[in-house]
C-alpha cells in the first residue's frame, strides 16, 4: 500500500484514526484511555477533593497515600491543576520507589485492540505508528485481555 | 483446524466490530440507565447517603443494551459485572458487584460494592459517566476495570482489616 506523508497528527486519537484509515482491514478500536500517571493522580486527586475519609478508606494505606494526605491538608487552595501535578509527582516517585502504583507509563496514552494480520501486516502497523510519532508496547498477555498500548 | 476456524472467525468478528462502533469501543461510550432506588433490598442511600439512584450491571443489563457481537465480545472476556470470594478469609464469601450511581446534584458515575452476608462491607466509587466497568479475578487479586482489552484497572487489596485499591 501506499502511506501517505509524514505528516504528525495533532494527536493521539487522531493518529490512532489515521491508522485506522490506512489500515482499515486491521479492526482497529480505541479500547482503553490508557493507565498513565496523570490520569491516576487525576482520578485520586478527583477522589480527596470529593471526600479526604473517602479517600483515605479507599486506598491501601502505603506512604504515597499518606504523602498525598498531607500535601492536600497543607495546601487547601491549590487548584485542581497544581494538585494533579503534585500527585503525579508522588507517584512517580513511589513508582520509582518500587511501590505498587504498576503499570504506569507516560502522560499521553491509548490502549488499542490488538490488530488484525499477519506478523509482516502488524510490523507494518507498528513502524507507522512510530513513523507518526508515537510508540507501541504490545501486550499479549494482559490480563484484561491482549492489546496494544500506545504511547504519544 | 477447530482451533484455526475459531481464530478465523475471532478476527471476523473484530474487524465487523470495528467497522460498526468507529473509532472507540463500544465499552468506551455505553452508558447505563441508573433506575433503581433500592440495591438487593437495601435502600440506595445505605450504599451513599448522597445517592438517589443506582443500577447494579448484569448480563440480562448488557445485553439490553448491545448488539449480539458486542454482548458476546463480553461474554468470550474474562471479565464480569458480580464475582463471589472469599477474600478476607473469614470463610464466608463476599459478593462483589458493579454498578452505576446518580447523587442529588444530578453527578454520576460507577461503583464497586462488597457484600457479605447481605450486609454492606465496603464501596468504591469513581465519577464520571455511568459506563462500563467489571471485574476480573487473577490470581492473586481482584482488579475492577474500566474497559477490555486494556491496561486501565485498580486492584482491589485486603489488608488483613480493610479493603482498599491500588
Amino acid at each position: 500500500m501506499t502511506q501517505a506523508a509524514v505528516i504528525r497528527p495533532h494527536n493521539i486519537d487522531q493518529l490512532i484514526s489515521q491508522i485506522r484509515q490506512e489500515f482499515p482491514l486491521s479492526g482497529i478500536r480505541i479500547t482503553g484511555r490508557g493507565r498513565t500517571f496523570q490520569r491516576q493522580a487525576e482520578l485520586m486527586v478527583q477522589r480527596i477533593r470529593a471526600n479526604r475519609q473517602e479517600f483515605l478508606s479507599t486506598y491501601v494505606r502505603r506512604p504515597h497515600i499518606q504523602e498525598m494526605d498531607r500535601w492536600f491538608l497543607a495546601n487547601r487552595t491549590a487548584t485542581s491543576a497544581q494538585m494533579v501535578e503534585e500527585f503525579e509527582q508522588i507517584i512517580r516517585r513511589a513508582v520509582s520507589g518500587g511501590a505498587a502504583v504498576s503499570n504506569h507509563l507516560s502522560n499521553t496514552a491509548r490502549d488499542i485492540s490488538w490488530p488484525v494480520g499477519a506478523p509482516d501486516v502488524l510490523n507494518n502497523i507498528e513502524n507507522r505508528i512510530s513513523e507518526l510519532g508515537a510508540s507501541v508496547i504490545r501486550e499479549p498477555n494482559a490480563a484484561g485481555g491482549r492489546h496494544w498500548h500506545i504511547d504519544w | 483446524m477447530k482451533k484455526y476456524l475459531l481464530l478465523v472467525l475471532l478476527l471476523i468478528q473484530q474487524t465487523a466490530l470495528a467497522s460498526e462502533e468507529g473509532l472507540y469501543a463500544w465499552w468506551m461510550t455505553i452508558e447505563f440507565p441508573v433506575t433503581e432506588t433500592k440495591i438487593l433490598t437495601q435502600s440506595i442511600s445505605k450504599l451513599n447517603k448522597n445517592w438517589v439512584k443506582a443500577t447494579l450491571l448484569s448480563d440480562a443489563l448488557l445485553k439490553q443494551h448491545t448488539s449480539q457481537k458486542q454482548y458476546q465480545e463480553f461474554k468470550n472476556s474474562k471479565m464480569q459485572f458480580q464475582w463471589a470470594l472469599d477474600m478476607n478469609n473469614n470463610g464466608i464469601k463476599e459478593q462483589f458487584y458493579t454498578g452505576v450511581y446518580k447523587d442529588k446534584n444530578n453527578q454520576t458515575g460507577k461503583f464497586v460494592a462488597i457484600f457479605e452476608s447481605n450486609k454492606l462491607i465496603k464501596i468504591f466509587t469513581r465519577s464520571g459517566k455511568p459506563g462500563y466497568n467489571a471485574l476480573l479475578r487473577t490470581k492473586e487479586q481482584i482488579s475492577w476495570y474500566q474497559c477490555m482489552q486494556c491496561g486501565e484497572f485498580e486492584a482491589i487489596k485486603w489488608n488483613g482489616k480493610t479493603y482498599g485499591l491500588e
